[in-house]
């Protein structure tokens, strides 16, 4: 009841801390609401308002600009796909196959003439 | 670490595990090649070839372990008669896997498993139409097109009966990895063996030279149906692609026009033992 009242306190302190005025004046006076009122132990994970309570807004990461055009385009230089070097000629049809592997043409050709051999068998 | 750990989880629990692998043993041994990811065709190819040996041995006990482990009774007879007949001589390695790319939906390497020397054995079929393609490549600069298209290649029976015997380094009519497998491949086979191969070898011929005849043919179609001036006189050929007597890599045949001429390390991308570029030959049919 008491953790309750507590955090509903914060709750509308945090709100009128927003005002750029208040800002100012809470330099001093700055205490997380779960120190002020004892909570009861508990197993779970401070939720995202108590856990933001530790960082006032100020303090938060953000980008101070938009990341310009060409910054991004370098960003990503190197995430292009890269070109497959294990390319081989297929000994029985002559087209291009990944080394060591089967010639899926090859075995497309052999599949359907296995199939239609059985179908009319 | 995974120093040396001999069998793969496959994120199933032990029995679900054994029963899958059960499963996929009973559907090699009934339709003697399967297509599934690659650990698990490793695994499988591993339990497959300890229940061919139970088959092998023929006796009660083994018979007992063999039905017990199949989950098609079935199947149980093959084992024992077709199977150990067919692998009498063979002194382990019963299955073969190949390689198969990556699927689609989740980008999983697949693989091929099947039963060596079964009717529709892989790479008895890849090293026929092989020999095929070689014996070609030799003949394209030597004869004419047509003469070949109405004789096609005489004898191959005789020249695969010839290398089934010259060592694999050694010269001969085929290139030595080709020979190589063709010797694999006959090994434990008997005389009709050689007669198949030597007929998918002559219809892979008639195959090769019917394309681009074939594609002459609709390309004259088209033309007189359009009255059209220029036409395209040669093959049209996929990207990468070379015909039998061609010299060029693919990856240099990737390059296209911004390849060189003649790539510096020039012994690495030829294969000289094949002769000249013979792809011109195919465009004065």
């Amino acid at each position: 009841m008491a953790a309750a009242l507590a955090l509903h306190q914060s709750r509308s302190w945090l709100s009128a801390i927003t005002t750029p005025l208040a800002r100012m004046s809470l330099a001093a006076a700055f205490v997380p609401a779960f120190l002020t009122a004892p909570k009861p132990f508990s197993w779970a994970i401070p939720s995202l308002p108590s856990l933001l309570e530790l960082f006032p807004p100020w303090l938060l990461a953000v980008p101070k600009k938009k990341t310009s055009h060409s910054r991004k385009a370098m960003r990503s230089a190197n995430k292009g796909l890269k070109d497959k070097q294990n390319l081989v000629h297929c000994e029985s049809c002559g087209s291009p196959k990944l080394a060591h592997n089967l010639c899926p043409k090859c075995y497309r050709e052999l599949n359907i003439a296995w199939k239609a051999k059985n179908r009319t068998a | 670490m995974k120093h040396g750990v001999a069998f793969r989880k496959f994120s199933r629990t032990s029995s679900h595990r054994m029963l899958m692998l059960r499963n996929l043993v009973t559907s090699l041994l009934q339709h003697e090649q399967i297509k599934t990811t690659l650990p698990k065709a490793k695994d499988t190819a591993r339990l497959a070839e300890k229940i061919i040996t139970l088959g092998k041995k023929g006796d009660l006990t083994a018979f007992r372990r063999a039905t017990g482990f199949l989950l098609d009774q079935s199947l149980v007879p093959k084992l024992f008669s077709e199977l150990a007949q067919r692998y009498a001589e063979r002194p382990g390695g019963y299955t073969r896997i190949h390689k198969f790319g990556n699927r689609p939906g989740d980008n999983a390497p697949h693989a091929i498993l099947e039963l060596v020397d079964n009717p529709r054995d892989l790479r008895f079929q890849m090293t026929a139409r092989a020999v095929g393609w070689e014996l070609l490549g030799k003949k394209v600069g030597q004869e004419s097109l047509q003469s070949l298209t109405a004789n096609g290649i005489s004898d191959i029976e005789g020249i695969i009966e010839k290398e089934k015997i010259v060592p694999p380094e050694a010269r001969g009519e085929l290139r030595s990895v080709t020979r190589r497998n063709l010797q694999k491949v006959l090994r434990y086979q008997g005389s009709d063996a050689v007669e198949k191969m030597s007929r998918i070898a002559e219809d892979h011929v008639d195959t090769l030279l019917a394309q681009p005849l074939a594609l002459k043919e609709i390309a004259a179609a088209k033309q007189e149906k359009k009255n059209k001036a220029a036409a395209f006189a040669g093959i049209r050929l996929k990207a990468g692609q070379t015909l039998p007597g061609g010299v060029r890599s693919t990856l240099h045949l990737a390059q296209g026009a911004l390849g060189k001429e003649n790539p510096g390390r020039w012994q690495w991308f030829t294969r000289r033992k094949l002769g000249v570029d013979k792809t011109s030959v195919w465009n004065q049919l």
